[in-house]
């Protein structure tokens, strides 16, 4: 299955407070199909994704899922140990593995190449899940919502996905300003929505 | 001199800033000895990138937050202050440690505004944090070695 096929049964499965964070051009137009308030979009800025997100995890009680491709991953792997060790329950990093750069399709990433990626991130301290078998048929991929719904972090969500991406999608229109007015509104009017009002810091 | 004791309550209690992270900076150590976490909150990170990553995303949460890093160390972030802070509007108070007035040429070279703490540290910090707030930027207050004690 496409990257924006997993996307759209993933971002429907989403709480209405649940916040989501794309990191990358593509990602980002692909999300965009199915925008929400809670959804924060890096398109440029590569390096701070998953960072921001635990910040933002540590700031609200609210779930906070950053969504980012294999090259992004391991360009920003110095964060994974990072968002392990604070054993936030509500921070969820959902990994696509296409093997290749999502800017450019022919060139391959080392990340097939790791020996035992999720073994990795096992043993950094998080939970560690692989999805790509529920998204291979249409029976297993409504059991996705719920699956979604149990879940606890600090959790890595490994899902396989077929190389490709459409060009045709439209860019991110929000200016970099809007979004983060868009995000600290939406955090602040859904904090305390949760059984406990307790934030970690 | 300033004693780091009355330094962090004034920025913790008066000003409000609680959340910290950082990458160890020997001029900055006093600071970290003096660190309660009944009143504030600092992360030990694995880069300077990650820092202001993770202060970011808490000052989005609705928290105000601030890095401590070492004056040499301000290249790292300069990437993510042009791409993200600048443009997203994301701001963090930057605590910096310096050795001498030669190491303070480097912030001549970039556009963020900083202070150099004085004995009037209060107002410095009053007038940084006011900027911050109202223009949406990171802004630094620069602590030189021997000034805490």
């Amino acid at each position: 299955m496409k990257r924006l096929a997993c996307l759209k049964y993933i971002l429907k499965s989403l709480r209405s407070s649940d916040v989501a964070l794309f990191v990358g051009d593509y990602m980002c137009k692909e999300a965009y199909q199915y925008d929400k308030d809670g959804f924060f979009y890096l398109p440029s800025v590569s390096g701070i994704g998953p960072s921001l997100a635990l910040g933002m995890a540590l700031g609200t009680d609210q779930r906070v899922f950053v969504f980012v491709n294999d090259d992004e991953f391991l360009k920003n792997f110095s964060t994974a140990p990072q968002i392990a060790v604070s054993k936030c329950k509500n921070i969820f990093y959902v990994i696509f593995v296409s093997g290749f750069y999502q800017s450019h399709n022919s060139v391959v990433t080392i990340f097939n190449e790791l020996k035992a990626p999720k073994g990795i991130m096992f043993n950094l301290g998080f939970s560690v899940f692989d999805y790509t078998h529920y998204f291979k048929n249409k029976f297993f991929v409504s059991e996705v919502p719920l699956l979604i719904e149990g879940i606890k972090g600090p959790l890595a969500l490994f899902i396989s996905v077929d190389l490709g991406v459409n060009k045709k999608l439209v860019d991110v229109p929000y200016s970099g300003v809007e979004m983060c007015d868009r995000i600290a509104g939406f955090i602040k009017d859904n904090k305390g929505t949760h059984s406990s009002e307790k934030t970690n810091i | 001199m300033i004693k780091a004791v009355e330094f962090l309550d004034y920025i913790c209690n008066e000003l409000d800033y609680r959340f910290f992270a950082g990458i160890p900076c020997g001029e900055l150590s006093l600071l970290y000895n003096k660190m309660k976490s009944d009143f504030m909150h600092y992360v030990p990170v694995t880069s300077e990138e990650v820092a202001l990553g993770l202060s970011s995303g808490v000052w989005l949460s609705g928290f105000k937050s601030g890095i401590l890093l070492h004056i040499n160390n301000i290249y790292d972030i300069l990437k993510c202050y042009d791409l993200f802070n600048e443009v997203y509007k994301v701001p963090v108070l930057l605590i910096v440690g310096y050795g001498s007035d030669d190491d303070l040429k480097i912030m001549t070279k970039f556009k963020i505004a900083y202070k150099v703490m004085g004995d009037d540290y209060q107002k410095q910090l009053k007038v940084i944090t006011n900027k911050l707030e109202k223009q949406h930027v990171p802004c630094a207050i620069m602590v030189k070695e021997g000034e805490l004690k």
